[in-house]
């Protein structure tokens, strides 16, 4: 078949032969082309699956350790004087009316929870306030400590009186709601 | 009507043209051929056997070489060449016209030539011209040739009658009748022309076809690179329909390829929420251990670099933390050159990890700027509760 089509094409007139050649040659150029940018998405997309695979896999591996760390971490509380958001907001509020600090606003964040453990975060701001009674709030919310504690802590002069002071924190609880097995 | 594709491919490769001439234009000579040797002097066999047949011609021929068309038969191993030639102007204008682009163009006792015979063979080739006796000796090229013109009305006995005239001319062990036209076609080497003649066939190489051809040799030197050109394009033809062949693959690989991936995916998302739940137990246990283990000191923080403990005229704006051991204070002074003196106090602090004073500014006497002050871990101790 090979010798056939050979003879065709070698009886053809010099421009049909170069048409050919040419025609096939664009076709291959363009079909390359096409070729070589499904190829690179394929294999960037190949790469990141690979990778995305493997950092899974990594996660699944490392499964009962990391059970094993929250559990060690929530064996340092009791569960009975953990709290939950509401308690949180609650006894934040005895906290600061106890400190001197009026008219709280308290804020509830995104709860992070997995299964018996649960973090709640808020977000406590207060204005208008002098130093001192600040201060007897903090050490009073770190008496709670680890059961209440402070993770972010933003004070600043108040712009119309110097001398007073807003003041806003992220303050979460944790909260173990069934026993540890 | 048009044959389809695959019959023209069944048919097989288009035959050579070859246009056999009249063998009774020619004048034919058998002459004797010395080799020097192989490849000496730069010539091959066949370019010594060619300049002697040039040589031969010229000393033979009533006209110089460019008014004949000549060319020579003569197999490798040979101590003789069987020469021909033909007086340009006995071939009309329209007759050479139709040559163009013919792959041979020869006596047509070259197709007989070329047979493999015993010795002592003779062969009578008919034609409707006359009737060519071809006589081999004990050698593979014809020793002698002979042709006779006959008339279109003469008769099977007339015939009969010249042909054993010619006879009369060998002394033969064996005689072959040819009676039919030679059909020409490519054998299966490259380069090769098979001559079918009645029940026996002859062979004659790519070598041996460039010689035996009698047309000008600059025109078939030019007709051989022209050959060489479509030899190139058709290896280009090759390649180009390779390559086609490769990708077709290729697609076939990348096609493969993506059902592979898909399975992947699937396994991707079918174990991401187990992975999102892991990492998020993660977080919590992070998040519990900071709090059970780590406690955030800002008090003792803005109290250990307070200004005030040296009497400086900084004035703290806002103080946020940065972490559990970093503090971002926005500072103001009305005297500027105290920045420098608070700022090497703070170093001497043994707690301070590092101490940053950046963004510095001026303004109606007035200049702010922003401490960076990172605590070494633990360094910080909490106050005393307050009773």
């Amino acid at each position: 078949m090979i010798r056939t089509l050979k003879g065709l094409f070698l009886t053809r007139a010099l421009r049909e032969k170069l048409l050919l050649l040419v025609l096939l040659l664009i076709g291959v150029a363009y079909w390359f082309s096409s070729f070589l940018g499904r190829a690179t998405i394929f294999m960037t997309e190949q790469s990141h699956t690979t990778k995305s695979l493997a950092n899974q896999a990594r996660w699944i591996a490392s499964r009962s350790a990391v059970q094993k760390q929250a559990e060690k971490a929530a064996a340092a509380f009791k569960s009975d004087e953990t709290l939950d958001g509401t308690r949180l907001i609650a006894a934040l509020q005895n906290i600061a009316a106890s400190s001197g600090l009026n008219n709280p606003s308290i804020n509830g964040l995104q709860d992070l929870s997995v299964e018996q453990f649960a973090v709640h975060p808020v977000q406590f701001t207060v204005t208008k306030v002098s130093f001192e009674s600040l201060v007897t709030f903090v050490n009073a919310v770190q008496q709670r400590n680890p059961y209440i504690g402070i993770e972010q802590f933003q004070v600043m002069a108040d712009k119309a009186n110097p001398a007073v002071l807003n003041a806003s924190m992220k303050i979460s609880s944790v909260e173990i709601t069934k026993g540890i097995p | 009507m048009c044959a389809s594709p695959l019959e023209i491919l069944r048919a097989g490769p288009p035959p050579p043209r070859v246009v056999l001439l009249p063998d009774g234009l020619f004048f034919i000579r058998s002459i004797p051929v010395t080799l020097d040797g192989e490849g000496t002097e730069g010539q091959t066999h066949e370019q010594q056997v060619s300049s002697q047949v040039e040589f031969a011609l010229e000393a033979s021929s009533p006209f110089p070489l460019l008014n004949l068309y000549y060319g020579h038969f003569w197999l490798p191993g040979e101590s003789h060449a069987l020469i021909y030639a033909s007086y340009r102007r006995r071939f009309a204008a329209e007759q050479t016209d139709s040559w163009e682009g013919a792959d041979l163009i020869c006596p047509a006792f070259i197709a007989a030539a070329a047979m493999s015979v015993e010795p002592a063979t003779t062969a009578l080739l008919t034609s409707n011209e006359g009737i060519t006796a071809i006589h081999w000796t004990t050698q593979k090229v014809p020793q002698k040739i002979i042709f006779q013109a006959v008339a279109a009305d003469v008769t099977d006995e007339q015939k009969n009658e010249i042909k054993t005239q010619l006879l009369k001319n060998f002394e033969s062990l064996k005689i072959v009748e040819i009676t039919s036209a030679s059909q020409a076609s490519w054998s299966s080497t490259e380069g090769e022309i098979d001559f079918s003649l009645n029940e026996t066939k002859s062979t004659i190489n790519a070598v041996g076809l460039r010689y035996a051809d009698v047309r000008d040799k600059g025109e078939l030197a030019a007709l051989q690179k022209a050959k060489a050109r479509d030899r190139i394009l058709w290896n280009g033809v090759v390649v180009a329909v390779g390559c086609f062949a490769l990708l077709a693959l290729c697609e076939l690989f990348l096609i493969g390829g993506g059902f592979w991936q898909n399975t992947r995916k699937i396994k991707l998302n079918i174990q991401a929420p187990i992975v999102s739940e892991i990492m998020n137990r993660q977080e919590v246990a992070n998040r519990i251990n900071d709090l059970s283990t780590r406690r955030l000191l800002p008090i003792e923080m803005i109290q250990a670099i307070s200004p005030k403990k040296k009497s400086y005229s900084i004035y703290f704006s806002s103080v946020a933390t940065n972490g559990l051991y970093g503090l971002t204070v926005e500072a103001q002074t009305p005297n500027a050159s105290e920045i420098k003196n608070y700022e090497n106090d703070l170093r001497g602090i043994p707690a301070c990890q590092s101490v940053v004073i950046k963004n510095t500014q001026s303004r109606n006497n007035i200049t702010t700027f922003t401490l960076v002050v990172t605590f070494t871990p633990n360094a910080i101790k909490p106050n005393a509760p307050t009773p």
